[in-house]
């Protein structure tokens, strides 16, 4: 793994504006071309292979949270178990899933899995693959996100009730608008009917018990990428229980996968796993050189870095009450002072890409850059 | 190889890079907003919202009454009566804003 710093194409604004990415640059650079992450074949394998093998043991350790009634480390209401239960029983569809790892050259770690509402997917398959066609057109990249997502949307098609398959997220955000839409746009390319309903749209007509859009057209399926630890606390969950039926995307168990409380577990099942850290929840904590994360945060918040017990790095945020996770450090390499992160999709069952994030900082926060890779085979 | 052979977009680009559905004779530099397909588009007055900012224009409002939250319209200084208002006979059936109305933010993770 290697990192090269090199000169952005001209103009690349417009270049990547024209695939319908409107945030490459908010308040600091999002997107950043300015450099390049070069992976061997091997390194790239290594990654492949552990995303493979991790995504079965994650099956595995939401079974064995389920069958050992775990669900209180993990702050799940006790309404929610229902549904949750339902949905594994059922296999619900589900289609992605994001690995974050740290990488030294040799060893890979998982850091987390950001199972249930995992974003810079539109980055990860189309906006490096198309700087990769400017820019070395004959290399490759561990990048294909955008044939697996049509083709596991081709897959569970039939598997989804018939009529329209409705996309959800937040109305004041771009980045998951166009997240969102990219996702309906690859289910369109496997010839599923579509519609977007903004989440606070979404309508209960209470004398047919069921969700609707703004047309009053039944919900029946819905790819949410609004998270469901929200979704548990608010008015309609309620009205999502009267109608167990419907099919939410990502399913309800995955608040046991998206959950950092699925850290230690798998620590638990697997402490011989090349790939996970030592971890425990707070209460058990042994470490003394360990990042401490709530089970529930987002973009980087409300993480601290113990070395000998005392805090070295920490960010600020609004979680925590539900309780935290130790993890064992993991020294990365830092490339021209910068940190990165390998975030290694699964979708549909298999791997299929990733995406490099990188930070200034050791915790890779919202104002981290999302930086372009390629294959040096 | 490990990388997608083609890609191709059929949504995407042209739904975020323009602010509302085909409009024949309209001005490319003026909004036009509804809030219910079967409802007449408004034209937006005096507002000059970048095509990545349409989405902004409709907040559902309602009330709490009997433990459940109804829904009442939109904050929209912008957008008329007639806009949000279509020929659904269902309309007044639906309750709306149980999901969504706590966290506004990016779901980014």
């Amino acid at each position: 793994m290697q990192r090269h710093t090199i000169t952005p194409r001209n103009n690349w604004q417009t270049s990547v504006e024209k695939l319908g990415f409107g945030f490459h640059t908010a308040d600091v650079p999002y997107w950043n071309e300015n450099a390049y992450y070069e992976f061997s074949l091997s390194e790239v394998n290594k990654i492949e292979t552990a995303t493979a093998e991790l995504w079965g043991m994650c099956l595995e350790a939401v079974q064995y949270v389920i069958d050992h009634k775990l669900y209180a480390k993990f702050a799940i209401p006790d309404q929610a178990i229902a549904i949750i239960e339902k949905s594994w029983n059922d296999d619900v569809p589900a289609i992605y899933g994001r690995f974050d790892f740290g990488f030294d050259g040799t060893d890979l770690k998982l850091f987390e899995f950001n199972a249930d509402t995992p974003t810079s997917l539109f980055e990860a398959g189309i906006v490096q693959w198309f700087w990769l066609q400017d820019f070395a057109s004959h290399k490759d990249q561990f990048n294909s996100v955008h044939e697996r997502l049509i083709d596991y949307w081709k897959y569970l098609k039939p598997y989804l009730h018939e009529g329209t398959l409705h996309f959800t997220c937040v109305k004041q955000s771009l980045e998951d608008l166009t997240t969102a839409e990219y996702m309906r746009d690859c289910a369109i390319q496997a010839g599923i009917p579509t519609k977007l309903v903004f989440i606070d749209d979404i309508g209960w007509n209470q004398e047919e018990c069921e969700f609707v859009d703004l047309e009053d057209q039944e919900i029946k399926n819905i790819f949410k990428l609004y998270p469901w630890e929200w979704m548990v606390n608010e008015p309609f969950f309620d009205q999502l229980l009267l109608n167990p039926e419907v099919y939410w995307i990502e399913p309800a168990w995955k608040m046991i996968l998206s959950n950092k409380a699925i850290l230690p577990v798998l620590w638990k099942l697997y402490p011989n796993c090349p790939y996970i850290l030592e971890c425990y929840f707070e209460e058990e904590n042994r470490l003394t050189d360990y990042v401490k994360k709530p089970i529930y945060s987002r973009e980087g918040a409300n993480i601290s870095i113990f070395k000998n017990g005392q805090v070295v790095e920490e960010t600020r945020g609004i979680y925590g009450k539900e309780g935290f996770i130790c993890q064992q450090t993991f020294n990365i390499p830092r490339f021209e002072s910068k940190t990165p992160i390998i975030g290694s999709w699964v979708i549909g069952q298999q791997p299929s890409g990733m995406g490099i994030r990188e930070d200034d900082s050791l915790i890779t926060g919202n104002t981290s850059c999302f930086i372009p890779h390629l294959i040096n085979n | 190889m490990k990388k997608s052979k083609v890609v191709n977009l059929v949504l995407i680009t042209a739904a975020l890079a323009s602010c509302s559905k085909p409009k024949p004779d309209w001005d490319s530099n003026e909004v036009y907003m509804r809030s219910d397909t079967t409802a007449n588009y408004t034209h937006t007055q005096g507002m000059h919202l970048s095509p990545f900012l349409w989405y902004y224009a409709f907040r559902p409002y309602g009330m709490y009454y009997g433990g459940t939250y109804h829904h009442s319209g939109y904050y929209s200084s912008s957008l008329s009566k007639r806009s949000n208002i279509g020929r659904s006979s269902m309309k007044g059936a639906a309750i709306r804003g149980g999901f969504g109305g706590t966290h506004s933010f990016s779901v980014s993770s």
